[in-house]
């Protein structure tokens, strides 16, 4: 038996006006500190404070940051059984894309936060399948696999892929400064942690420009939310350019998706999103839409909270989309 | 805790595998790349054993190398989530079994207190009776 002493997580957690919502702030400062800074930077503060506005928390969060930043694994451990056992349907999914906007805010996500992400995913019991498609919704590229920071590779890559990156922009400055010459094998092994880096690199200046005005930065994962609602009452008839690009994305960046994603994997996603399998008959896509839009529809969510029907919405509408996507395929 | 340079040293003039050795070579005599690794580790051993002790280590996204070498088997913790309602269990009982004793000392002092008034008036004012 344990010290029968409160410890200070459970002293926090006892008065707090929601235990679940403070073992969520927890386990969000912990993900957002898991970045290898060591510390809480001001502008993740500040996102935790946005995304956890309405979190009926009432306490400073000083607390918080000093478990988080220990970190205290007895206490997250309880965060995590809290978490498991408060949060559950649409919340789970609420939770899980503020804790992707947490680690995707400044760009390329490290790997420590990659093994925490996939955690969280575990905890809650969403299938990895839903967690790749609710992870490329929010930041706007797919889930890639874990860096090793064990193997020598890895080092050697994104060490040259750095050097590569800096010779290229005194080039670029100097103009005909020569590059340094590398082995083809070095070429090989930087070239995926290249390309998935620019790739984020793109995210991230995509993300800047869209964020022109601070305060739009500001109020962004709100607005994201308001957006989605709004969009689910539009008319269907108003084919705008812009809608059918998110039409086509099945997500928040269908801008970016329909840039960069090719028609196959366009396809793979709306399947993904029906749980289908690859080469999916025409009947199969009308069964599982239906059975999901029995399930999913937002007049299920009426009596809920407001935050479940923006989240059943925003469900339904990805749902409605990867449908029409596969029938227009079909056609 | 991370080890220090002598013992990085020693674990990899004793270790057999080429492969393994040149990786602990190239990761953990550099400063700036151990510094890095130790923070991942760290953050993968508590994975690890937030996992085991959740029954979350056939899950998903837990397999691979890092599963390998960051699983432990469960260590017989018991559930944070239980214990924390087991301690305010034993917390109200012990505020419970306080009232009770706090109204008992509170009438048998009431009680004591009429008793001593009584006597005293009765000793050294029997006129008033």
């Amino acid at each position: 038996m344990a010290s029968s002493r409160f410890t200070p997580f459970e002293r926090l957690l006892l008065s707090s006006r929601n235990e679940a919502d403070t073992a969520a702030l927890l386990l969000l400062a912990w993900l957002a500190m898991s970045d290898g800074q060591g510390t809480l930077s001001d502008r993740k503060r500040t996102l935790l404070d946005e995304l956890t506005g309405d979190f009926r928390h009432d306490h400073g969060y000083q607390l918080i940051i000093d478990l988080a930043s220990a970190p205290d694994f007895v206490a997250l451990q309880l965060a995590a059984e809290v978490l498991q056992r408060y949060y559950r349907g649409p919340r789970r999914e609420t939770f899980l894309r503020q804790a992707i906007h947490v680690a995707t805010h400044e760009g390329a996500l490290v790997a420590g936060q990659h093994h925490v992400l996939r955690f969280l995913a575990d905890l809650l019991g969403v299938a990895p399948e839903t967690f790749e498609v609710l992870f490329r919704d929010v930041a706007g590229y797919p889930l890639a696999v874990p860096e090793d920071l064990s193997a020598a590779h890895y080092w050697r890559s994104r060490e040259s892929a750095d050097h590569r990156h800096s010779s290229q922009q005194d080039r670029h400055d100097t103009h005909g400064e020569s590059s340094r010459e590398r082995t083809d094998g070095e070429e090989d092994a930087a070239q995926g942690s290249r390309g998935r880096r620019r790739k984020e690199q793109r995210y991230r200046q995509r993300e800047h420009a869209k964020d022109g005005h601070d305060e739009t930065r500001r109020r962004r994962w709100r607005w994201r939310r308001e957006e989605a609602g709004q969009r689910e009452q539009a008319h269907d008839g108003q084919h705008s350019d812009e809608g059918e690009r998110h039409r086509e994305g099945f997500s928040h960046e269908g801008a970016y998706a329909k840039g960069h994603a090719s028609g196959n994997e366009k396809a793979q996603r709306a399947l993904a999103v029906l749980g289908l399998m690859e080469n999916a008959q025409k009947s199969e896509i009308k069964r599982a839409y239906r059975r999901l839009a029995q399930k999913y529809h937002p007049d299920r969510y009426h009596a809920q909270s407001q935050e479940a029907m923006v989240t059943a919405s925003l469900r339904f509408q990805r749902i409605k989309n990867a449908y029409d996507y596969l029938m227009r395929q079909h056609a | 805790m991370s080890a220090s340079d002598a013992d990085i040293a020693r674990a990899i003039a004793r270790c057999e595998n080429q492969a393994v050795k040149a990786a602990a070579e190239n990761v953990l005599r550099v400063e700036s790349r151990k510094r890095e690794y130790d923070q991942l580790y760290g953050t993968l051993t508590g994975i690890g054993l937030l996992r085991a002790r959740m029954g979350l280590s056939h899950a998903p996204y837990w397999k691979g190398s890092v599963a390998n070498d960051f699983s432990i088997s469960a260590d017989g913790e018991y559930a944070r989530y239980a214990e924390l309602k087991a301690k305010v269990g034993r917390a109200v009982r012990v505020h419970d079994a306080w009232q009770q004793v706090r109204r008992v000392m509170l009438w048998g002092g009431g009680i004591s207190l009429a008793t001593g008034a009584g006597v005293a008036l009765l000793m050294f004012a029997p006129d008033l009776f």
